[in-house]
């Protein structure tokens, strides 16, 4: 008989190792368009260009996402975005933490180099 | 300056804000945007105009050259007000009242420089104390110094007595150096 379903009174504790998550948590991606894909990976990098507009696709409520960005341009973010602290830093790496925290709203938090 | 008409409200900004939220999305680094026309961002261009006698209006938005601006108005300074008067037997009457008072404007004008002249004085009030006191003489310099501060404030009287419009009650200046 196949096993089809995996309760959780399977899993024993602290049993799910961080080799057995899925890219979304694990990987880093280097972005080469704008849209961030939040099935993709943990980390997203990128060196801009020119002004920069983001969209994301897959973000699901309670997701965390990483961008390390730079690029002294200007950057938008999708609408429902609200800063809660820092601001960004053209001329050094910045380190770009988004949490998802309800429908079409996303709390983001700007950190940089020292 | 530069100004956007955000809700039918016009805000005006030194420069671009570095942080811009609208119907496109959340910006940041925004100052380094190429094209602030683009998010509703136009300059402001304040008219030359003299600010004794006239004042600027509420600033609005000149479509055919696209830019933020305000017209310039004359103060009009022969306006007046009306007020009610109620004497002691409790009749009402109407009073008018210039909205700018000549006498009452160069009456502020005579007490500012005697301030300024008190405040000239001052500092050698000490020479007559000492001579009410000591009899000690005071120096024919510091006579002459205090002299010429009178002489100023009295000058400056006669000239201030002498204007006749609002207009040059209100640009007038002074200078206790001349």
């Amino acid at each position: 008989m196949a096993i089809t379903k995996v309760t959780s009174s399977v899993l024993s504790d602290d049993s799910v190792s961080y080799d057995k998550l899925g890219v979304e948590f694990t990987a880093s991606s280097a972005l080469s368009g704008t849209a961030i894909d939040w099935d993709v990976a943990q980390v997203f990098t990128k060196t801009l260009s020119g002004a920069t507009t983001f969209t994301y696709a897959n973000d699901e409520i309670g997701m965390v996402k990483d961008l390390v960005l730079t690029g002294d341009y200007a950057i938008t973010w999708p609408s429902g975005t609200k800063i809660i602290t820092g601001t960004y830093d053209g001329s050094v790496a910045n380190l770009i933490q988004v949490v998802k925290t309800a429908a079409g709203q996303y709390w983001l938090s700007i950190s940089k180099e020292a | 300056m530069i100004a956007i008409e955000k809700s039918g409200t016009i805000q005006t900004f030194t420069r671009l804000p570095n942080e811009w939220n609208d119907d496109k999305g959340y910006h940041i680094n925004f100052r380094k945007i190429t094209n602030k026309e683009d998010y509703g961002f136009y300059n402001v261009v304040t008219p030359e105009y003299d600010q004794v006698t006239q004042q600027l209006s509420q600033i609005f938005w000149d479509a055919d050259n696209k830019v933020f601006t305000y017209t310039v108005n004359n103060i009009d300074f022969d306006a007046t007000y009306t007020i009610e008067v109620e004497d002691e037997e409790g009749n009402k009457t109407e009073e008018t009242k210039s909205v700018y008072d000549k006498d009452k404007l160069k009456a502020n004008i005579i007490s500012s420089v005697k301030k300024d002249a008190n405040n000239l004085l001052s500092p050698t009030d000490w020479y007559s104390s000492r001579k009410t006191e000591l009899g000690t003489a005071i120096p024919d310099s510091i006579l002459a110094d205090r002299k010429k501060i009178r002489d100023k404030v009295i000058a400056i009287e006669a000239e201030v007595a002498a204007l006749t419009t609002v207009e040059s009650i209100l640009k007038y200046t002074y200078n206790f150096n001349d």
